[in-house]
């Protein structure tokens, strides 16, 4: 089998695509990594673009082909934030989580500094590939005047999310415990915006074993809530209750 | 009388709002309830478990199912506006039965001032303000 590669750009229309077009076309295998300087369509989760480019940003994409069962593809967003938040805890010294789905924090009062998005391409019954890309803005991690190589935080970055893969393959429960422990919102009265339209508000109680966030409210109903339906999630204000 | 009135209208939005749904099935009177089973009978709810739900025999998962379902729907019914701006206007105006008529707004999307967002009938049962029925403005030409 052959060893993953990594692919850079100056320029490119955004890593997905690039990402998902290797896997799709060449068969690029799990772990392979695309890198661009600068995105010219670059998007975040809910196609929210992204502006940064050059020395301010890393944007990159990993090729992750992990055997689980399609229905469980929204595992893929715990398995992303929890390897990214345990790379940038490795690469700054900083301790840093997650907020499910798609975000990397210190804290969850904290402006976010790097952003997620997964893209899943099916097959008949199986999960064919999937691409998970991880946009950093650096300008905080500088401000903070954290020793941050970028090299290095690809290839830690790269290395933790298929290590979280091979961990959502082999012991999925320990995995999404894991992630619970470093998601920030857990245990917080949050509002989720969803798609097409309407909202959720409770206190977040866990991400599931489907990858959906559990919302409780305070009688006790259970809402979950799939990746693919969130517009937005933030924190709620409990004084407006 | 009529700011009691008010504040359990604010209240029912609030406990939709926050998905306390046992809250929701409290506020409602027995004419309310009567109401939400019937809707439900109409979308296929077995009569058994009507009944049960109206005498209060449900096991807890039945019955928060059922509310959860309840809740969602008058979410839904109020899908058009943001839920939490809405509130409740004006005085209530009473009926003949004695139920009182509470018009609900929320602020404009555009343009100044408020646009009319539906209204809740309630009446007091036991000498407590009750929600009778949820009457949702789903449509601007209404």
């Amino acid at each position: 089998m052959s060893e993953p590669e990594q692919r850079s750009y100056d320029v490119a229309m955004s890593v997905e695509a690039l990402a998902s077009a290797w896997a799709r076309t060449e068969d690029a295998v799990a772990g392979s990594v695309v890198l661009a300087d600068t995105e010219v369509s670059g998007r975040l989760r809910g196609g929210v673009p992204w502006t940064l480019g050059g020395a301010e940003s890393l944007s990159m994409a990993i090729v992750v082909r992990p055997n689980i069962a399609p229905m469980q593809e929204a595992l893929l967003w715990a398995v992303a934030g929890l390897a990214v938040a345990e790379a940038f805890t490795v690469a700054t010294g900083t301790e840093h989580g997650a907020i499910w789905p798609d975000r990397v924090v210190v804290s969850a009062h904290n402006e976010p500094s790097c952003f997620l998005n997964v893209l899943v391409q099916l097959r008949p019954g199986a999960i064919d590939h999937a691409v998970i890309a991880v946009r950093v803005d650096l300008r905080p991690l500088q401000i903070e005047g954290i020793e941050c190589n970028g090299t290095e935080l690809v290839s830690t970055i790269a290395d933790a999310v298929q290590s979280s893969i091979a961990q959502i393959e082999q012991d999925p429960v320990a995995l999404l415990e894991a992630f619970n422990d470093r998601c920030q919102i857990i245990d917080q009265l949050v509002l989720a915006k969803l798609l097409p339209r309407g909202e959720a508000r409770g206190r977040a109680t866990a991400v599931d074993s489907d990858g959906f966030l559990v919302l409780e409210s305070s009688t006790g109903m259970l809402e979950r809530i799939a990746p693919a339906s969130l517009r937005s999630l933030d924190l709620a204000d409990p004084h407006r209750r | 009388m009529s700011a009691d009135a008010e504040s359990v209208a604010s209240r029912f939005l609030n406990a939709i709002l926050w998905g306390e749904h046992r809250q929701v099935w409290e506020m409602l009177s027995p004419t309310g309830r009567e109401h939400v089973l019937e809707a439900g009978a109409r979308r296929g709810l077995d009569p058994l478990q009507a009944q049960r739900l109206r005498l209060g025999t449900s096991p807890l998962d039945e019955r928060d199912t059922f509310l959860t379902g309840l809740v969602h729907g008058l979410r839904v019914d109020f899908a058009s506006v943001s839920l939490e701006d809405i509130h409740p206007t004006g005085d209530p105006v009473p009926s003949a039965d004695g139920s009182f008529e509470i018009e609900l707004e929320c602020p404009a999307s555009f343009g100044a001032g408020a646009w009319a967002a539906g209204s809740l009938t309630v009446s007091e049962v036991d000498g407590v303000w009750r929600i009778d029925r949820v009457h949702p403005l789903v449509s601007r030409s209404e």
